[in-house]
């Protein structure tokens, strides 16, 4: 694979049931680099995201995280690779039995071989990164939905991930925690160079971060390129999905039969 | 209308569908219990979660173990006194208690209580996709999750047996001898003398272990392979206390011919 990409997916098929999620799909996430990953609803971006972090295995192809093959490693060495991983839930699944303190330390105490001190240290530096270290006593359900994100992130970076992926960073939350999360990501990925990879609906924000962008529909990329490059996309579907039109190449209306034969149908 | 081939065949599917599930509860429990435990880390989360799944069940067997002692006691008396052996109410109660009614009824408690409480518990974990981010943090969720709740149970039940067992054995005194007016002497000697250690008790707890077994498997499969929306979880639960009650009442019955036939 390219020394360039540090995620490297090819040729990826992927189905649920009878319903293809992935039909032959091919892309290079640049080592370094933040890459949006957008589309419309269940094109399978949170899919993705799993196959990537080897949650779920693909029916062909291969992903590829350095010169790991996801999808053939043994579970052993799948952890290993995960160490190189965070993970940004769109739920924020933190843990509701331990305290926000506890939860950033989780990963450290059950992967790094590290004395309880300093993990407290890093902890803490983790936690007032995201301007939290005040509540670090708090349970998860005395957070509010951007704290517990904020928590959420910090939990995400606690082991100082080479790859974070963050899976609709934004939904829910207000300008300031908007605000926060970005001015983090832009961080980490500038000071740490961690690679990072966002799937978002959020078309201003996320085109403002990322440095490219791939708008996946029906299986398929149908667009890719720079944030600018999108905005002047030929592709009518592109287009349809960035300035938010209700009708177009994606209908409107799931498939249904005719919708005055519909009303006169069965009572 | 289905047709007979239509019949055989979803009957058939159904068989591959339970087989399959078998498997897959088996996969679960092989992965949580036979894997090198990290005892500096499992220990804590195993006592922790005898607390929250035998500690806390105390209080529903302590008086769920009375009330039936008191019963039996009741029950008991008045069709012993009908052949004039009212005496014998002790060693009536002492060998339904320890032979049966100790570990049934303690494992169905137990099923309703804490094994609907672990399926809950680790399908809203499932839910929230808190398994899901444990798998990321590269721990894996049938170590820390699914193990300590499957051990806990396991040792739970044949001491909450125990504790049922002995408080039946009390609900029964308090209303024989405290209210009916029953020797107590004979009370204690007749049960010391008919109940025997080794084919009365020992039976009993090998029951409660193989039920704690069991019932803790199926609750933490549940929780672990339900699907993760509010009806899975329901659906789930509901499953855990139904299957958990019916593999409770069906090995009952097999070990009880088993322990009579002289094995």
């Amino acid at each position: 694979m390219s020394s360039q990409a540090c995620v490297q997916i090819k040729h990826l098929t992927f189905s649920r049931g009878s319903r293809k999620i992935f039909d032959d799909l091919s892309l290079d996430v640049p080592r370094g680099s933040i890459v949006g990953i957008m589309g419309p609803s269940g094109t399978g971006k949170t899919t993705l995201l799993r196959l990537i972090s080897g949650q779920l295995s693909p029916d062909q192809g291969s992903i590829f995280l350095d010169d790991d093959e996801i999808n053939t490693l043994s579970r052993s060495r799948l952890y290993q690779v995960r160490k190189k991983m965070g993970m940004l839930f769109q739920s924020n699944a933190l843990f509701t039995n331990l305290s926000v303190f506890d939860n950033i330390a989780y990963p450290l105490r059950e992967r790094a071989d590290l004395s309880e001190a300093f993990i407290r240290d890093i902890v803490l530096m983790k936690l007032q990164a995201v301007g939290l270290r005040g509540a670090r006593h708090l349970m998860p359900s005395d957070l509010s939905g951007g704290m517990a994100r904020r928590v959420a992130l910090a939990r995400a970076i606690a082991m100082d991930p080479e790859l974070i992926m963050y899976d609709e960073p934004f939904t829910g939350q207000d300008p300031i925690s908007v605000g926060m999360i970005v001015k983090l990501m832009r961080l980490l990925n500038k000071s740490a160079n961690m690679t990072s990879i966002i799937v978002s609906h959020d078309i201003e924000i996320t085109f403002n971060l990322v440095d490219y962008v791939f708008v996946l529909a029906d299986g398929k990329i149908i667009g890719q390129g720079k944030p600018d490059e999108l905005r002047n996309s030929a592709n009518a579907q592109v287009r349809q999905f960035l300035n938010g039109l209700p009708d177009g190449p994606v209908p409107f209306h799931y498939p249904a039969k005719d919708y005055a034969t519909d009303l006169m149908g069965e009572n | 209308m289905l047709s007979m081939v239509q019949r055989i065949q979803s009957l058939g599917a159904a068989g591959i569908h339970f087989v399959e599930r078998v498997g897959e509860a088996g996969l679960v429990l092989l992965g949580a219990i036979f894997k090198k435990p990290n005892l500096h880390k499992s220990f804590p989360l195993l006592i922790q979660q005898i607390y929250m799944v035998g500690f806390l069940s105390l209080p529903i067997i302590i008086v769920a173990g009375s009330f039936i002692g008191m019963v039996l006691a009741l029950q008991g008396y008045n069709i012993l006194e009908k052949f004039a052996a009212a005496d014998e109410l002790g060693p009536l109660v002492a060998l339904s208690v320890a032979r049966e009614l100790g570990p049934v009824v303690t494992g169905l408690l137990f099923a309703g209580r804490a094994g609907s409480s672990l399926t809950a518990e680790i399908g809203l974990m499932k839910a929230t996709d808190q398994l899901s981010s444990m798998e990321l943090m590269a721990v894996d969720p049938l170590q820390r999750v699914v193990a300590p709740r499957f051990w806990a149970g396991f040792y739970s039940l044949p001491l909450l047996t125990i504790v049922f067992s002995m408080f039946s054995i009390f609900g029964a005194y308090a209303v024989g001898v405290d209210w009916i007016g029953l020797d107590a002497g004979s009370f204690w000697s007749n049960m010391q003398a008919s109940v025997d250690f080794r084919i009365d008790i020992v039976n009993g707890i090998i029951k409660s272990i193989v039920f704690g077994f069991f019932t803790t498997w199926i609750a933490v499969y549940q929780g672990y392979a339900c699907v993760p929306t509010s009806e899975g979880i329901s659906h789930a639960t509901t499953r855990t206390v139904v299957f958990s009650s019916l593999v409770i009442l069906g090995l009952d019955f097999v070990l009880t011919a088993m322990m009579m036939g002289g094995w």
